[in-house]
């Protein structure tokens, strides 16, 4: 790929690195900014770009630089209980149990495809059941799984105890794969 | 220990260490129980697929 062409390829996943810097940011103007700084700074250093990563992976790493500075220069107060309660959002994990603490709904069969057409149908219905997430958890969860920090970074960068930050994860990943449960396997149903 | 607790525990075991502990409890439990054992998959291959989602990984 000539320099050129790389150009347009880092420009071309400006869409995807608007999707993570909003999840984390929850502010559409600020994402757009971090977006446009992770980008211009892509295209200085095009050159470094050695393509043993892939150029979305190489541009996430980027992009988690940009958010980090955001979310560190953004002065936020400790989050309260309250404000916790308020992201509940989608899905209540009490709700998912009995009295006794047993599955009401026990979780279903499925697995990560690794590769086709079906990785492809998987990865549509996760981004769909991301979009859903609610915004402190999202952003907790992208923080640690996406970009891999350390949960008492995380902790620090949303203002939340560790505990707190226990109860949003594990949320979080209870509404996502409950919404795979319902959406990714419903969907394989309906196909085969 | 209930699903209710092992679930947690299995979202925190991809957080934090287990203590030898809650290790020895959620292993005991994931035996008798295939709902927990599903769920434990669940976590595995979300953490894989959005990170191929949203980072482009294979």
């Amino acid at each position: 790929m000539d320099s050129s062409e790389l150009r347009t390829e880092i420009v071309r996943h400006r869409a995807d690195l608007l999707r993570i810097a909003t999840i984390q940011l929850r502010d559409p103007h600020l994402a757009e900014d971090v977006v446009q700084e992770a980008l211009l700074a892509a295209l200085q250093s095009a050159e470094t770009y050695e393509g043993r990563a892939k150029l979305k992976t190489w541009l996430v790493g980027i992009l988690k630089f940009k958010v980090l500075d955001a979310l560190r220069s953004r002065a936020r107060s400790p989050r309260t209980m309250t404000d916790l309660e308020a992201e509940r959002g989608t899905t209540d994990v009490d709700a998912l149990f009995d009295e006794t603490g047993t599955w009401r709904e026990k979780p279903r069969e499925w697995e990560d495809p690794t590769h086709g057409t079906r990785q492809r149908d998987f990865d549509r219905v996760l981004e769909r059941c991301l979009e859903k997430l609610p915004g402190v958890a999202a952003q907790a969860f992208v923080l640690r799984e996406v970009f891999e920090l350390e949960a008492e970074e995380v902790c620090s960068l949303v203002s939340v105890t560790r505990n707190h930050l226990n109860v949003l994860l594990y949320r979080a990943r209870m509404s996502l794969r409950r919404c795979l449960d319902l959406h990714w396997v419903a969907e394989e149903g309906a196909t085969t | 220990m209930n699903c209710r607790r092992s679930s947690r525990l299995l979202s925190e075991a991809l957080d934090r260490e287990l203590t030898p502990g809650e290790r020895r409890e959620v292993e005991e439990h994931l035996a008798i129980c295939p709902a927990c054992t599903r769920c434990r998959r669940q976590f595995s291959a979300l953490r894989h697929g959005v990170r191929r989602v949203l980072r482009g990984e294979e």
